[in-house]
């Protein structure tokens, strides 16, 4: 009899013990949160977990002590813990429920409005905060816990505004890749385009070489297939120009001119611009190549014109500004071996 | 329970991606004006037959941008953001292109009357004129330009 | 009675140094769709109020010289003249330079490098009243005869030390004003380039300012004006170009404004009619499009023919980031009197690393079209340093 006193006796003292050693250490924990020392808490679970580990206000603290490591997947886990190991019948009430429950405020009798918004808010940061180099499986699991359990939440009578913010944060995210995404579409597009040509007006007798400016102005339309996302737009066009020239001759010694002459060209090539300054404002180039035609007379006598035909390539620098639908276009730059710049001004229509 | 929402926000024709959009107009003395925006607003319109309600949207003043930095800062201050973080459109009804709801701006309220027309089956356009000085806001100006005490709201809102 | 002999005492007394600034009518794009928000000058030029000064240093220009938590209020403050916040509530003074290097016909033999000291003045402006509705404005300082006129009669008659503007300016209402004395006509859009097509054919350039009387009234839709001159009086009679101004805006669409001009002028060898068409749009924050269609019907006196002069400015401003603007400019010029048109393309860079300096650089590209010759085309470089305080 005096054995099983004595056992009863130290078994009670050793209970007594291991109270006050969680209550020391959950104060010691609740010490070094307060002192934004969240890396202590864990150490402080570690060395008492087995006693710890059975004590929801412990468990709360070491999930709060991730949350402020940005451990956010330890933290999901140890709240998905608490909800399980303390609060299981409950939840699986509020789950299996097809209502939202609106006869009290769940907030005030349990703690799983609270951990469910924790859990909501943590598993929409790892969405939110998700790239490209993680699996898609993984970001999506992420996005549908978070709803699962913003879905709980509304069930709970939470705070509509904070389950807000949270579905805010999702929603702009999805957004955010959703602009990523290119995009394909077609335009139309029409402008007033303007070169300089070098034609050579060679003298089949003599063999001499006489140099011809064609300064040509004119309109073209054209076609186009564009692939673009929030901050690039890569398109691939085609526009046929019809102008009227100026040709003359640069040696004046030579007396050649024709004035209101039809040329004409095709351009092709691929372009890009860059729309990080804003949404309605894009810069770029374009690789033109192109294929030209006029229709220059030959002066009376035996000669021929050199590069009446021509197949160039150059550069563009476009600006382009959308209205609208409609953006204009203006673009500056060269066609070689044409001898001076190449531009155009227009307008696009984006279907 | 689903709040109901009313309010109608118009700003920005074409190629805006956001769904909801908040936009303070005002005008300055001797002249220019600008606007504030935002585009997270908080709440729902829900519409049952010809009527639309709200509970309540709100949006945060530190949301509310004017493109100028430094305008943010002073505009912010003004609507003493500090105690007064939401501005909140509440009680809202609206039907056959009229509605009314309780506006409170620097912790004041007031009655407000606005009209709405309906962009498309899922979204509506609303607009009104309050003044600042109905919600005690001092008179605003900096470096002798001032602001009209007479602003505008435009509300453009996805409907439920 | 009394009242107006004071203005005519005090327009009479108003010859003060002043500074001659230019204005930005792109700033549409910052949301001021009007030039009296920020210019003490209604139709923009001439110096920045507070306010303007404010906004140059803490929405125009960048900051990656400032330390990062450097509040703006502070950086608002130190754009006050030399840096202080100003303790008179009448008198704000200012100082300008600018300064061209220019590189005409680029590639082409004969191409000369120049540097022109393109403006150095300093103004005062005072003002009075409890909403400051009297102002007087007087500026002086070096500008460069016109090339165009030097080494002859008329730019041997200018001084190169003169005054480009100085008025006195009465607002009894923040929506109306009058002013009397030296200023630019109010008409089209006041782009800084007075080298455009828009601003040469109606005889709008730099040295085109006129005394006379300057009504506007403005609202947050619409603004209007009207000029009344009588040429400079510090030229010659025969040369004062005299007659009226009247330019209109109207909001559309919020964030455009449209407009008409129109000017009638005339002196003993020419008689000038200019009508003009604009707009002026914001397309985002700090990005805007400024269009102007004009017509100028020039009647030389004597046996000269009547020549129609036409032109067209499309110019546009695209913020890249804070403080850094991408410009283009495409204007085209024809003389009905020639078989030919110009079409000229300018694309620039327009940069204000901090408050008080701003850096530009712009290429023109000139193409004539003649149905009786071709020319090469014309190929211009020109950088500008701007600072003011």
């Amino acid at each position: 009899m005096k054995k099983i006193n004595t056992l009863i006796l130290l078994l009670s003292i050793s209970q007594a013990y291991a109270t006050s050693d969680v209550e020391t250490d959950l104060k010691k924990m609740q010490l070094s949160l307060d002192k934004n020392n969240p890396e202590n808490v864990e150490e402080i679970f570690d060395n008492n977990d087995s006693a710890l580990g059975k004590n929801w206000m412990a468990l709360e603290r070491l999930a709060l002590s991730f949350e402020r490591r940005n451990k956010f997947e330890k933290a999901i886990d140890v709240y998905r813990k608490l909800i399980v190991t303390f609060n299981q019948d409950a939840n699986k009430a509020i789950v299996q429920n097809p209502k939202p429950l609106v006869a009290e405020n769940l907030y005030t009798t349990n703690k799983l409005p609270y951990y469910y918004y924790k859990l909501a808010f943590l598993n929409a940061q790892l969405f939110v905060s998700s790239n490209k180099y993680m699996p898609a499986p993984e970001r999506i699991k992420y996005k549908e816990n978070a709803e699962g359990y913003i879905g709980l939440l509304k069930k709970v009578n939470a705070d509509a505004g904070e389950i807000k913010l949270i579905e805010d944060q999702i929603d702009e995210k999805i957004k955010t890749e959703d602009q990523l995404a290119y995009k394909g579409n077609w335009y139309a597009l029409m402008d007033i385009i303007s070169w300089q040509d070098r034609v050579y007006l060679k003298n089949k007798a003599t063999g001499s070489k006489t140099n011809l400016l064609s300064t040509a102005i004119g309109s073209s339309i054209g076609l186009g297939r564009k692939w673009s996302n929030s901050k690039y737009e890569f398109n691939m066009e085609g526009m046929y120009s019809y102008a009227t020239s100026t040709i003359n001759s640069e040696d004046p010694a030579v007396n050649y001119i024709q004035s209101s002459v039809p040329v004409s060209s095709i351009i092709v090539g691929p372009g890009m611009y860059y729309k990080v300054f804003s949404e309605k404002v894009f810069v770029g180039v374009q690789l033109p190549f192109s294929y030209r035609k006029g229709n220059w007379t030959l002066p009376a006598g035996t000669y021929e014109f050199e590069n009446d035909i021509q197949l160039g390539a150059g550069y563009f620098f476009q600006v382009k500004f959308y209205i609208g639908n409609i953006a204009v276009v203006s673009r500056l730059g060269k066609i070689f071996p044409n001898p001076a710049s190449h531009w155009s001004i227009g307008a696009v229509y984006d279907f | 329970m689903i709040s109901k929402i009313l309010m109608t926000l118009v700003t920005f024709f074409c190629a805006q991606t956001f769904a909801s959009e908040v936009t303070v107009k005002m005008t300055l003395s001797p002249a220019g004006s600008f606007e504030a925006k935002t585009t997270k607003v908080h709440g729902e319109v829900v519409k049952a037959g010809e009527k639309f309600t709200a509970e309540s949207l709100w949006v945060k003043t530190e949301e509310l941008k004017t493109g100028i930095d430094l305008r943010d800062e002073h505009f912010h201050k003004h609507l003493n953001f500090d105690k007064s973080p939401k501005i909140t459109f509440s009680n809202i009804e609206a039907i056959a292109g009229k509605g009314s709801g309780t506006l409170t701006v620097n912790g004041v309220s007031n009655k407000v009357n606005f009209t709405y027309k309906s962009v498309s089956d899922k979204k509506l356009l609303a607009s009104m004129k309050v003044k600042p000085s109905a919600f005690k806001l001092k008179e605003a100006k900096y470096l002798e330009i001032g602001v009209d005490d007479e602003v505008e709201i435009v509300v453009d809102m996805d409907v439920k | 009675m009394n009242k107006a002999a004071s203005l005519l005492t005090i327009l009479l007394c108003s010859y003060l140094f002043s500074s001659k600034a230019y204005s930005y009518p792109h700033f549409i794009s910052h949301g001021y769709n009007s030039c009296i928000t920020c210019h003490y000058n209604p139709f923009g030029n001439g110096p920045i109020n507070d306010y303007g000064r404010a906004v140059s240093g803490t929405a125009v220009s960048g900051r990656e010289f400032y330390d990062e938590h450097k509040p703006e209020d502070l950086i608002a403050s130190e754009t006050a003249f030399f840096f202080k916040e100003s303790t008179s509530k009448h008198f704000r003074p200012f100082i300008g330079f600018r300064g061209l290097l220019y590189k005409a016909n680029l590639g082409q033999e004969g191409s000369k490098t120049d540097f022109i000291n393109m403006q150095l003045d300093a103004n005062l402006v005072a003002k009075f009243g409890e909403k400051d509705q009297w102002i007087m404005s007087g500026t002086f300082g070096y500008a460069p005869i016109p090339r165009a006129l030097q080494n002859t009669a008329a730019g041997d008659a200018m001084k190169e030390y003169r005054t480009r503007e100085h008025y006195i300016g009465y607002r009894p209402k923040p929506n109306f004003g009058i002013y009397f004395g030296l200023m630019d006509k109010p008409f089209g859009i006041r782009v800084v380039e007075h080298n455009s097509f828009s601003r040469i054919t109606p005889q709008l350039t730099m040295d085109d300012q006129a005394h006379g009387m300057i009504l506007h009234y403005s609202n947050p839709t619409f603004e209007a004006g009207l000029d009344a001159f009588v040429g400079n009086l510090l030229n010659k009679e025969d040369i004062r170009m005299k007659g009226m101004s009247a330019t209109f805006e109207q909001t559309v669409f919020e964030k455009n404004r449209i407009g008409a001009s129109f000017m009638t002028q005339k002196n003993t060898y020419l008689k000038m009619l200019s009508t003009a068409i604009h707009s002026r749009s914001q397309i985002t924050h700090g990005t805007s499009v400024l269009f102007e269609l004009g017509k100028v019907d020039k009647t030389p006196e004597g046996a000269s023919p009547k020549r129609s002069e036409y032109y067209a400015l499309l110019q546009n401003h695209i913020r890249t980031n804070r403080g850094l603007y991408f410009l283009n400019s495409v204007e085209y010029y024809k003389n009905n009197l020639d078989k030919n048109y110009r079409v000229r393309f300018g694309p620039g860079l327009q940069y204000f690393p901090f408050s008080k300096l701003e850096l530009r650089t712009d290429v023109y590209n000139t193409r004539n079209f003649n149905q009786e010759a071709t020319s090469k085309d014309r190929w211009d470089l020109l950088m500008q340093v701007h600072a003011w305080f």
